[in-house]
């Protein structure tokens, strides 16, 4: 009896302990991230995807730790002398620092993470189309297909336009084709931004019809209509055309008639995104650029507003620049700050220091949540009158300038007909106006006119990270130093 | 040790019945050496299995008749056999057995086994070794002690755990931590919640050979802890142990930073002396706080136009003390044991307390319950049950803060004592001309942080006799983790954004709030059949066992900033549209496993083991889900068969086997990342991937001689491959997958360890014992089917650390990567720029190459080495992996006085002084201080710390790497055991101890403390905490 106890009790404790041994037992599913079956299950799964596109192009645009704060630096818009973010090495003057792209470089990911998030778009964008083309229905039998298929098109333009603006190359990928994964397959930056203008005009035809874009998929306060998302891909696309040359010599080359069909097709008021707090939406690379005891304005701006202010801080400490009481330009005194005294560290350099930073979007920063404008009219009313100088419709640029910005908030007296004055004025209204809104804007900008100082980068090569995957030869290649200054990788120019 | 042979040997032996007549006859067992009596002493009468055991003053009573002959066994003492004959009483002396002085091993075993029968590598440190300097966790206890381990204590913030390897690090992903047993529970948690009073043995199972009875969980090795038990007891005592302790805890030196500075000061600048320093063209208001950020400051420092940081500061305050205190740590210990007939309790509560060292922190607090009970219930049925909960709550700061860097980098001028505009004390913009940063005091002291844990850890068994031979054993064992985490930042914290000059531009962010919840069960069931047998000369042991663990966890994240009424700091105080951050995620994790093992002893001499184990694991794709592990082992004790004079022991032992690691959670699937609804791609998947491999081959000597001394080494070789590479991929031609885990690349490494045991001396009053432990390791990357890649060893977050560690085919595992500064003319003649001659260069005072006639000036800068096609040279610059380390251990005790050192000499194994690279860039590095220095040697500030000079942009340099060899004066104690005839029966024993850890670091490193960062990763970057050092008084009572 004992003996049939001992045996009983072995059974039913082992028996307890084995529950829940089932067939597929081991099998697990990951209840936390989706598959791509998941993902792309069904039409709402994929307009879902396609919804989350823009911010992860946004993200590689507008986060500290990507390209934006080191082509602010560059550009003589702000000055920084914090290591931080690559911004003192981008900076420093003279411009004999080439852009370190080993893997072993401590801001080696700033490069990087604007790359791989701008491929991130491009690559879910892809799929989006695939699935689109592959008979998936979005809404009502397919009654949204044509909105998705629109905005992945737009993202595919917004993604290869920014890595012809910021990379010398990169590899074109799409719904149709692709390519080998070797350094030598990536395209010239120049046939990079056709194949993005080819995206955009995509974009541009499927939006005819309407739709509604929800307002989580750009960041934006309310729902976007497919008209109001038509001028958007047009300016996009105005920007990439206007912002590409490395060089006056390419200036020259640019198609403004195209500029200007697009940038009078763009946007009619800003374009703006509501920051929230730092979890989807946030401009952090704007709010280090502009935070008290970071960010400061360039002299060179600073000699923009008020032209009794040195464009360039001499080699000293106190040279006795006094704060402006009178400017050419009033939005000294509403959108930038006076500073007694600079923070920077003397030794990086007296070039870092300044007595303006710019307090426009303080309160906004103090939370980080608010609208904080990412494409401004004013951005798309510089792109039209820019189009008209270069077509010589120099009374027409005049015109839109005058109307603009540099007369409603500058209170600037009025620019004459004059090429010269109007190519000025543009600058002008790039480096006040448009302070901290779209990425690298500044240096696209001091770069066509060849006014990057000389040794400066023209734009990145590609990140170390990709290339050490590409097993391209090291030391990889790069760009910048004076020695260096060619005027096409590395700026043969310069302001001073 | 006593204890645990008591324990087995308890449950081994039968002894209940008694019969015939008999006479009742009693005694006292006392120990030949010291005359000490000894409990515990098992008397049986032969050929019986009656048998009592001696009581706490070593009497016993036992009914035999006078032909019967009495055994009077214990271990670590000579068997004494005694025939009863007309004697009532029999009193016996027991001298002590060298060569049975030995250890029980328990874990990854057939079943218990001594060390000398041991064919397979396992170290044991038990309660003795453990308790006379208690570790403040079971994590930190083992430093030092037992070869072929290293630790490191990484952060030595309050609560920390410790970095455990054992032999050499054979992965390239993942951790190579242990897998850590307490009373059998596979421990997911940390040895740093468990508290060290409350542990009999720690086994150590070093390498995958010896682990391979864990299968795909035991790659790195096991760590077994086992905690006290009633069993240990004589019969119907009960055991009272009380322990108190208070201690202190501090930061063993404090960085040296420079004293000056490089910019030019005021003529008349000693009229601000005492408040502040006033620089050169720089106007102050007439009211100026003396500190910190002022709209009103008018102008800028000037840098002083010799470049030489040998300016003095107008005051001189000294932050490091501001910020640093001295902590205080308190442990209040009891535990009751007590023992019956049919069965035994062990109950304990320990409170601990660590303060640390880092002002306006509470720390951390830790309880410990424990009830461990064992019953037999029937002749064939026996329950045990092992129950731990623990709580606790640390507010701690995180080694993100970067605390002891922010600290470090400040000039010797600012005050962080200054208040903001509003009163609050600890001014965020504490520093005028440098603006960078924010007061770290202030978030220390406005931060709200608590992060709380309570944990359940359990063991419920069952063991049902079927036979002499056969037993089986039924467990169940669960680990419940519940943490969670607040952080709080109130609603008038000051931002230095927004805001107007009356309040210096700064103003309240209006707070926020976040919450972590985790909550972690694992459940896991074991049946195992213990086969034991006798056939002849040939003892077999064998098991047969099924696991099965499932674990299940679960985590929440919600976060919220803009509280709207003041005060009131929960979410319903948010509005929704800023409750920004909803996260959650669930794991299942399931694995079945199988496993056999057999051991074999031919008449105690030759020994062989073999085991076979099948794993299945939900973690590994579902093509390579049931991996099989094995071993092999075989021992040889010569000394039974040849008598060698002087030698009481040898053995020659080999063993070969394997044991793998299982892949993390969601390695094995194709994964879309999602964050608020949108999704991206992430990760491609992988249905192959299986647990990374480790095959390992030891061969080992054992050898006790001249009665006093026990030698071991050991010689492993392992190679360890399906190693888990986390494989970039170019996302444009993969879908947009970035990354993908693959098995692939080889580390094969080999491990040397020494142990020396000496008993120099043992009489009643005077006993000394040493015990060396020495390991070496070599390890090799040896395959690595990807492009070679960088690793950080710290974390990239805004001030990136570098990236040092070259992971690359042919490089040792541990590489550090960088360039190089010249310091010869030899060097410098191959890379002349052209038109330059080498009469052009000099050495200057500092060994490296300069332009000629530079020094001193602001063109002396160093010359970095060149490769022939005028590219830098990049390439290894050091090597993080020691020549060897070594623990010695010295007990000597004198009359009732104990002392015990143990010192812990890591030799060679170089450690990146990231830190003081930062500080360079920051002009505050004590190398760049030119205070005091002679002329002809000054250099500018530059020199170190500029692009050109040696801070070199931040990357890896030469310069920056330094010898991490030292030697630790780990523990210490002195001890005095009041003697028992003055306690006059109030206890049975009370020992007053005083105690030190990591009293003394000899060492040229220059940092904090060269026991810094990870052992894989030694960087001492900007993340990177010191370890404590700790003194402590200790009161045992033992009633």
């Amino acid at each position: 009896m004992k003996r049939i106890n001992k045996y009983f009790s072995i059974l039913a404790l082992s028996s307890v302990m084995l529950v829940g041994c089932e067939k597929d037992l081991l099998d697990v599913p990951n209840y936390n991230q989706p598959d791509f079956l998941k993902v792309y299950a069904k039409g709402d799964d994929v307009a879902n995807v396609a919804g989350g596109l823009f911010n992860t192009v946004y993200r590689a645009l507008n986060w500290a730790s990507g390209v934006k704060p080191m082509m602010a630096v560059a550009a003589d818009n702000v000055t920084c002398s914090h290591g931080n973010f690559g911004m003192w090495h981008a900076s420093s003057e003279p411009r004999n620092l080439a852009w370190d792209n080993s893997a072993s470089y401590s801001n080696a990911n700033q490069t990087k993470n604007t790359y791989d998030r701008l491929y991130s778009a491009i690559s879910t964008a892809n799929n989006v189309i695939k699935a689109i083309n592959s008979g998936v229905e979005i809404g009502s039998n397919g009654a949204d297909n044509n909105k998705v298929m629109a905005f992945a098109k737009f993202i595919q333009g917004l993604s290869y336009a920014n890595l012809a603006l910021i990379y010398d190359r990169a590899h074109v990928v799409d719904e149709e084709t692709s390519v080998e994964g070797v350094l030598e397959t990536a395209l010239p930056y120049t046939e990079v931004a056709a194949k993005a203008l080819g995206y955009y005009q995509e974009a541009i035809s499927l939006s005819g019809e309407t739709f509604t874009i929800p307002a989580s998929w750009l960041g934006t306060e309310t729902d976007v209509s497919s008209e109001d998302f038509k001028k958007l891909v047009n300016t996009s696309a105005a920007q990439l055309l206007s912002y590409l040359p490395r060089n006056k010599a390419e200036l020259t080359a640019t198609d403004w008639n195209k500029v200007k069909a697009f940038a009078d097709a763009g946007v009619t008021s800003d374009f703006t995104v509501m920051n929230d707090g730092g979890n989807l939406w946030y401009d952090e690379g704007g709010d280090y650029l502009t935070y008290a005891g970071w960010g400061k304005t360039d002299m060179y701006v600073v000699n923009m507003l008020d032209s009794k202010q040195p464009s360039h801080w001499g080699n000293t400490a106190n040279p006795g620049y006094t704060a402006s009481t009178t400017a050419d330009d009033q939005r000294l005194f509403t959108d930038f700050q006076f500073t007694a005294s600079n923070n920077f560290r003397a030794e990086r350099g007296y070039f870092n220091f300044s007595n303006y930073r710019h307090s426009r979007y303080d309160e906004m920063y103090v939370t980080g949540i608010g609208p904080k404008p990412q494409v401004m009219k004013a951005e798309n009313d510089m792109l039209k009158a820019e189009a008209r100088i270069y077509l010589n419709d120099l009374a027409g640029a005049a015109a839109i300038i005058n109307a603009g910005t540099r007369v409603t908030r500058g209170k600037m007296k009025a620019v004459t007909a004059n090429k010269d004055e109007l190519v000025k004025a543009v600058h002008h209204e790039r480096h006040v106006e448009l302070y901290v809104s779209s990425c690298g804007l500044q240096f696209f900008e001091m770069r066509k006119l060849d006014l990057l100082q000389k040794g400066t980068f023209l734009h990145f090569p590609l990140p170390a990270g990709t290339l050490q995957v590409l097993q391209a030869a090291t030391p990889f290649y790069t760009f910048g130093t004076v020695a260096k200054a060619d005027g096409k990788g590395t700026s043969n120019g310069g302001w001073r | 040790m006593k204890k645990s042979l008591l324990l087995i040997f308890g449950f081994l032996l039968c002894c209940v019945v008694s019969f015939g007549q008999s006479n009742t006859i009693k005694g006292k067992v006392i120990a030949t050496e010291d005359g000490s009596a000894i409990p515990g002493v098992t008397v049986q009468i032969k050929g019986t299995n009656v048998a009592v055991q001696t009581d706490v003053n070593g009497d016993y009573t036992i009914s035999a008749s006078p032909t019967q002959i009495l055994i009077f066994s214990f271990i670590g003492f000579n068997s004494l056999e005694e025939t009863v004959g007309n004697r009532s009483v029999i009193d016996i002396s027991l001298s002590t057995d060298l060569k049975s002085l030995d250890e029980i091993i328990v874990t990854g075993v057939a079943g218990a086994t001594s060390r000398k029968k041991m064919s397979v590598s396992v170290a044991k440190v038990s309660a003795d070794k453990l308790n006379i300097v208690p570790a403040t966790s079971a994590a930190g206890a083992l430093a030092g002690k037992v070869a072929g381990l290293q630790t490191s204590a990484g952060g030595g913030s309050p609560g920390a755990g410790a970095d455990l390897l054992l032999r050499g690090d054979n992965n390239l992903n993942g951790s190579s931590a242990p897998l850590l047993l307490v009373d059998g529970i596979i421990l997911t948690g940390s040895l740093a919640d468990i508290n060290i009073d409350d542990v009999e043995s720690i086994e150590v199972v070093k390498g995958a050979a010896a682990a391979a009875l864990y299968g795909s969980r035991a790659g790195n090795g096991v760590i077994a802890v086992t905690t006290k038990r009633g069993a240990s007891l004589n019969l119907n005592k009960t055991d009272i142990i009380v322990r108190n302790e208070i201690g202190f805890q501090q930061l063993a030196k404090y960085l040296e930073t420079a004293e000056s500075h490089l910019y030019s000061l005021a003529d008349d600048w000693q009229t601000a002396q005492g408040r502040y320093t006033k620089y050169k063209g720089v106007t102050y208001p007439s009211d100026y706080a003396g500190s910190g950020y002022d709209p009103r400051i008018v102008g800028s420092r000037a840098l002083d136009s010799d470049g030489y940081m040998d300016n003095p500061f107008g005051v001189y305050r000294d932050m490091q003390k501001d910020f640093f205190r001295t902590g205080t740590n308190l442990t209040n210990f009891i535990s009751v044991a007590n023992r019956s007939e049919k069965g035994n309790i062990y109950l304990s509560f320990e409170n601990n307390k660590q303060e640390g060292v880092v002002k306006l922190t509470d720390g951390y607090k830790r309880q410990n319950f424990r009830v461990n009970v064992d019953q037999q219930i029937t002749r064939w049925l026996r329950f045990s049950a092992s129950n731990s909960y623990i709580n606790r709550t640390s507010s701690t700061p995180t080694q993100s803060d970067g605390l002891f860097y922010n600290i470090a980098r400040l000039e010797k001028d600012v005050d962080l004592f200054a208040l903001n505009p509003d009163g609050q004390p600890y001014y965020l913009r504490y520093n005028h001309f440098n603006d960078e940063t924010t007061n770290p005091l202030y978030l220390l002291s406005r931060r709200k942080v608590e992060n709380n844990s309570r944990t359940w850890l359990a063991n419920f068994g069952g063991n049902v006799r079927l036979t002499s031979w056969a037993n089986v054993d039924l467990t169940h064992t669960i680990e419940n983790n519940n943490t969670f985490s607040e952080t709080i930042f109130p609603q008038d914290y000051w931002t230095r954004s927004g805001g107007s000059i009356e309040n210096n531009y700064m103003s309240y962010n209006n707070g926020s709030i976040n919450h972590v919840k985790t909550e972690s069960k694992t459940n896991n069931s074991q049946v195992t059949l213990n086969l034991n047998h006798k056939f002849g000369d040939l003892s077999t042991r064998a098991k047969l066992s099924y696991l099965y663990e499932n674990r299940h966890y679960e985590r929440n994240r919600m976060y919220g900033s803009q509280f709207v009424v003041s005060g009131i700091e929960t979410f319903n105080n948010i509005k929704p549209e800023n409750l920004t951050i909803g996260e959650s995620s669930i794991e299942d994790e399931r694995a079945q496993n199988y496993f056999a093992i057999l051991g074999l002893d031919w008449k105690d001499k030759y020994i062989l083991d073999g085991m076979f184990r099948y794993d299945g694991s939900s973690l590994f794709g579902p093509e390579a889900r049931w991996n099989p592990y094995y071993r092999i082992s075989g021992a040889y004790r010569i000394s039974q068969d040849v008598q060698i004079n002087g030698i009481d022991e040898l053995k020659i032992r080999a063993a070969h086997g394997t044991a793998g690691l299982r892949p993390g959670f969601n390695w094995q699937y194709e994964t879309y990342s999602l964050s608020s609804g949108a999704s991206s791609a992430s990760q491609m998947g992988n249905r192959f991937l299986k647990p990374s491999k480790t095959q390992e081959t030891e061969v080992g000597i054992n050898v006790d001689f001249l009665k006093k001394f026990q030698f071991e080494a050991t010689y492993a070789r392992s190679i360890t491959d399906d190693q888990f590479l986390n494989v970039p991929l170019i996302p444009f031609l993969n879908n947009g997958f970035s990354s993908q885990w693959q098995n692939a690349g080889t580390i094969k490494s080999s491990t040397l360890e020494i142990t020396l045991g000496a008993n120099w001396y043992k009489k009643k009053d005077f006993s000394w014992n040493t015990n060396i432990v020495f390991s070496k390791v070599k390890q090799k990357i040896t395959e690595l089917p990807i492009a070679p890649y960088l690793v950080a060893g710290g974390t990239q977050q805004i001030n990136g650390d570098q990236n040092l560690f070259y992971i690359k085919e042919g490089e040792v595992y541990g590489a550090i990567y960088g360039y190089r500064m010249l310091k010869s003319l030899d060097e410098m003649a191959q890379q002349l720029p052209a038109g330059k001659s080498i009469g052009e260069y000099e050495i200057n005072s500092d060994g490296y190459v300069v332009p000629a006639g530079s020094q001193g000036t602001a063109l002396e800068m160093p010359v970095k080495k060149l490769n022939a096609d005028g590219t830098p040279w990049y390439g290894r610059i050091g090597n993080g992996t020691p020549d060897f380390v070594m623990g010695i251990t010295n007990t000597l005790a004198y009359k009732n006085f104990q002392f015990y050192l143990l010192l812990d000499w890591k030799q060679g194994g170089d450690v990146y002084n990231g830190k003081e690279q930062r500080l360079a860039f920051n002009n505050v590095s004590k190398r760049q201080d030119m205070t005091g220095v002679p002329d002809d040697l000054k250099k500018v500030a530059g020199y170190v710390g500029s692009n050109s000079g040696f801070y070199d942009a931040n990357n890896g340099n030469a310069y920056w790497v330094e010898d991490g060899s030292y030697l630790k004066v780990r523990e210490v104690s002195l001890g005095y055991s009041i003697p028992s005839h003055l306690l006059k029966g109030f206890a049975k024993q009370i020992t007053a101890r005083v105690i030190g850890r990591n009293l003394l670091t000899f060492t040229k490193y220059s940092g904090y403390d060269p026991e810094v960062g990870s052992l894989r990763f030694p960087i001492d970057g900007i993340y990177a905490n010191p370890l404590y050092r700790n003194y402590a008084f200790s009161l045992t009572l033992n009633f």
